[in-house]
């Protein structure tokens, strides 16, 4: 195991389509930066979505939920993950629009005309539950991560949430010791090689 | 935001025809190939220094982990761009994976721009472990035809004039002078396993890096920012060639970096010496740069493909390759790990990956049963950054999603560390670099076809440093840990032993002072001339390599005898 194949192997994309989409995602774009911009201001200006529906939207807005929930702090919801799913689904994720969409119809196929959506959060859990395995939703999941923890410019991670819920102030650039609550308490000195 | 200069950098003062010889062509512009243009340009030969990636400059670089952990922004674009296949033995067909095998950065500065910056010498027994254990059948495990002694005094001059921190441990070799500068502040992991250690009888020493702890030759000390793994640095801290070695090169007068310029071959003329490189252009037209020598600095991967593309009718097996060994004995270093979560905050994702590392597993203990040996150090790794501690940092026992999993991110990001494990690779003929019959890079050259299973000694090792770490987890307080199962790689950025050093022309490409065998203008160096892999952290060696390597041309050149 090199540290980085546990990327690889701890999320299981295997599916034709959705390696495509995984290698699309990995091929570097160069305009990806650029891009990303144009969307910051697309976002900020709230104009609704460019490349998902009104229903798909609402739907991918719904799972992301599930996946990242709004609890006593905020969720995928509040960091605007289907934004990021807009934009990117458009740009360097394009690749996985229609697994993306595919997954969406397969979960709205048993629900007797009802949407994702409109599910209560305990019947979209269960219905997630059985989905779990489908690699679909594991591309569901990777990419609400990147749009909860990714640079704002990407279309997520609003107002920094995904940032400031687990601690990382990544936006601040240098550091000073001490940097942990260990390192404060460590007697200066004491059992180093110094 | 990423932009790239195209071309020249700002402080190019020359520009070499292609038709006249310059004196070197170097092909990679890493952790080897900014050494040796330093030294060769400094001492007046004209260099023309190749890298098929852009000339990216410390302002270049951000802290976007989606771009550059997720995009390849300086992997030159993954497996789709390098059409690279892997397989682990022969007799499969190898396939491109969805992340790439061999891992190396293309950016003027090479994998010395990304890395985490660990910084460890050899020891004394790396050298000559065949010699002190016996021979391994089924392998190509055999000396170094250099000592620790004819090295060390190269590796001085990186921490001199590169620029490394660190202090002495208990189990180093001997050195010939301290360290420039005092190692980087100890973080709560170093604590943490300092306190492991001292309970359990070891020693926690300072981890070595290629990281400024304050400023020297020039350059500002390291800010602490926590982006070493995987980035740029933005303030040249980190002692990458770019930052060190490639402005002394510049400003000597006579080196000219040509950036996104991929190599496809090198010509011999008549005479069977090297006579010409050929490369495509940023606008993928061929061109062809003379040269009296050539040095081939492309890394473990890169470098046995170019030999091999560059096959003609006096080398129809390759360039160089009349042993058969360009390619062959392939190592990545094996690696395991194990997370712990604690009480406190320990804030991994600031300063530097590591502090403290222990080395008392580095020798080879027959009483284990196998062969190896290796590191352990309390780091960052997928505490870093929040993307990566979230697909990957997560204790196995919970759900990938939903609230369970948020509270573990949202409590685990500040208050989790590994203990990463580096260690053994075993030279094999069956772990091996070739050329790709079927799949081509965006260039059209044959893609790099990697071949690689452990040997069963590498994965026993790093399941017992694996072992070491757990009881080191549970000594340090953790709440929880858990164990990162270990499984053959399926890749590996430790690229190294494609093109081994040695006497005996038989059984290895290039001679101790890395002049190939076969093509007397040939040079290679990198992480391919290794015999071993070492334990675990090989820039530290590539460097030093370089340095010697580069006052052996330098004197056969100014004698006329290459």
């Amino acid at each position: 195991m090199a540290f980085t194949s546990e990327v690889s192997r701890r999320t299981f994309l295997h599916s034709t389509a959705v390696a495509a989409a995984l290698s699309l995602l990995r091929q570097g774009s160069p305009a990806l930066a650029a891009l990303a911009s144009s969307a910051q201001a697309a976002m900020t200006a709230d104009t609704g979505f460019t490349t998902l529906s009104a229903n798909e939207a609402a739907d991918i807005d719904a799972i992301t939920a599930r996946i990242l929930p709004t609890t006593d702090t905020p969720g995928a919801r509040e960091a605007g993950v289907v934004h990021f799913f807009d934009r990117a689904l458009a740009q360097e994720l394009s690749d996985a629009l229609p697994p993306l969409r595919a997954f969406i119809d397969h979960l709205n196929s048993g629900l007797d005309g009802q949407r994702f959506a409109s599910l209560n959060p305990l019947q979209q859990d269960e219905l997630l539950i059985l989905n779990q395995q489908d690699e679909r939703f594991e591309l569901c999941r990777v990419m609400t991560l990147f749009g909860f923890f990714a640079m704002p410019s990407y279309g997520g991670n609003r107002d920094h949430v995904g940032w400031e819920l687990i601690g990382f102030k990544g936006h601040q650039g240098a550091w000073a010791p001490p940097f942990g609550y260990y390192d404060a308490h460590y007697p200066q000195g004491s059992g180093t090689d110094e | 935001m990423p932009t790239t200069h195209r071309g020249a950098g700002p402080m190019s003062k020359v520009s070499f025809p292609q038709t006249r010889p310059v004196d070197f062509a170097i092909i990679g512009s890493g952790s080897a190939g900014g050494i040796l243009a330093r030294e060769l340009s400094t001492a007046g030969f004209d260099v023309v220094l190749f890298e098929q990636g852009p000339y990216r400059q410390a302002g270049d670089f951000s802290h976007d982990e989606y771009s550059v952990l997720f995009n390849d922004e300086l992997l030159g674009g993954g497996p789709k761009s390098s059409g690279e296949t892997f397989r682990q033995t022969e007799d499969q067909v190898a396939t491109t994976p969805r992340m790439a095998a061999i891992r190396y950065a293309q950016t003027v500065g090479g994998s010395s721009v990304h890395f985490s910056a660990n910084f460890w010498r050899f020891r004394e027994l790396d050298f000559k472990e065949r010699s002190l254990l016996g021979p391994m059948s089924g392998t190509n495990f055999t000396d170094w035809p250099i000592t620790y002694a004819d090295l060390e005094p190269y590796y001085t001059r990186v921490e001199w004039e590169v620029g490394v921190s660190g202090a002495p441990g208990p189990n180093d070799a001997w050195r010939s002078k301290p360290f420039p500068m005092p190692p980087l502040p100890i973080k709560s992991s170093g604590v943490l396993l300092e306190k492991a250690a001292n309970k359990l009888g070891l020693n926690a020493q300072w981890e070595p890096h290629a990281i400024l702890s304050q400023p020297f030759n020039g350059r500002a000390g390291c800010i602490k920012c926590g982006h070493c793994m995987y980035f740029g640095c933005e303030v040249g801290a980190k002692s990458s060639t770019l930052a060190s070695m490639i402005p002394e090169a510049e400003a000597s007068g006579h080196c000219e970096i040509r950036a996104e310029s991929a190599v496809f071959r090198i010509e011999t003329g008549p005479d069977g010496r090297a006579s010409e490189v050929l490369y495509y252009d940023r606008d993928g037209k061929a061109q062809g740069q003379k040269a009296r020598a050539v040095i081939v600095s492309a890394n473990g991967a890169e470098t046995p493909r170019l030999l091999l593309m560059s096959a003609s009718e006096r080398h129809p097996d390759g360039l160089g390759n009349s042993s058969g060994f360009v390619g062959r004995n392939l190592m990545f270093n094996a690696h395991a790990a194990v997370d712990g979560v604690f009480e406190e905050p320990l804030n991994e994702y600031r300063s530097v990956q590591v502090s403290k590392v222990i080395h008392d597993f580095y020798a080879t203990d027959e009483a284990r049963g196998f062969y190896g040996g290796g590191g352990i150090d309390a780091r960052a790794l997928w505490s870093a950054t929040p993307i990566f501690h979230a697909l990957v940092g997560m204790p196995p026992d919970i759900r990938s999603w939903g609230r369970e999993f948020k509270d573990a991110i949202t409590n685990n990001f500040t208050r989790q560390m590994t203990l990463a494990c580096a260690s053994t690779s075993i030279a094999m003929d069956r772990n091996n670099i070739t050329l790709d019959p079927h799949s081509k890079d965006r260039w059209g050259r044959p893609a790099l076809r990697t071949t690689y299973l452990d040997h069963d000694d590498d994965l026993a090792m790093a399941n017992f440093l694996a072992d070491r770490s757990e009881e080191l987890m549970d000594a340090a307080g953790a709440r929880k840990y858990w164990r990162h199962p270990v499984v053959p790689t399926d890749g590996g950025e430790h690229l190294l032993g494609t093109c081994r050093m040695g006497d005996d022309p038989k059984t290895s490409v290039i001679d101790r002072y890395h002049r190939s065998h076969d093509v007397p203008n040939l040079f290679l160096c990198d992480g391919s001339s290794f015999v071993t892999s070492g334990r675990g952290q090989p820039t530290m060696t590539i460097m030093a390599l370089a340095f010697r390597a580069a006052e052996h041309i330098k004197i056969a050149a100014q004698n006329n005898q290459i």
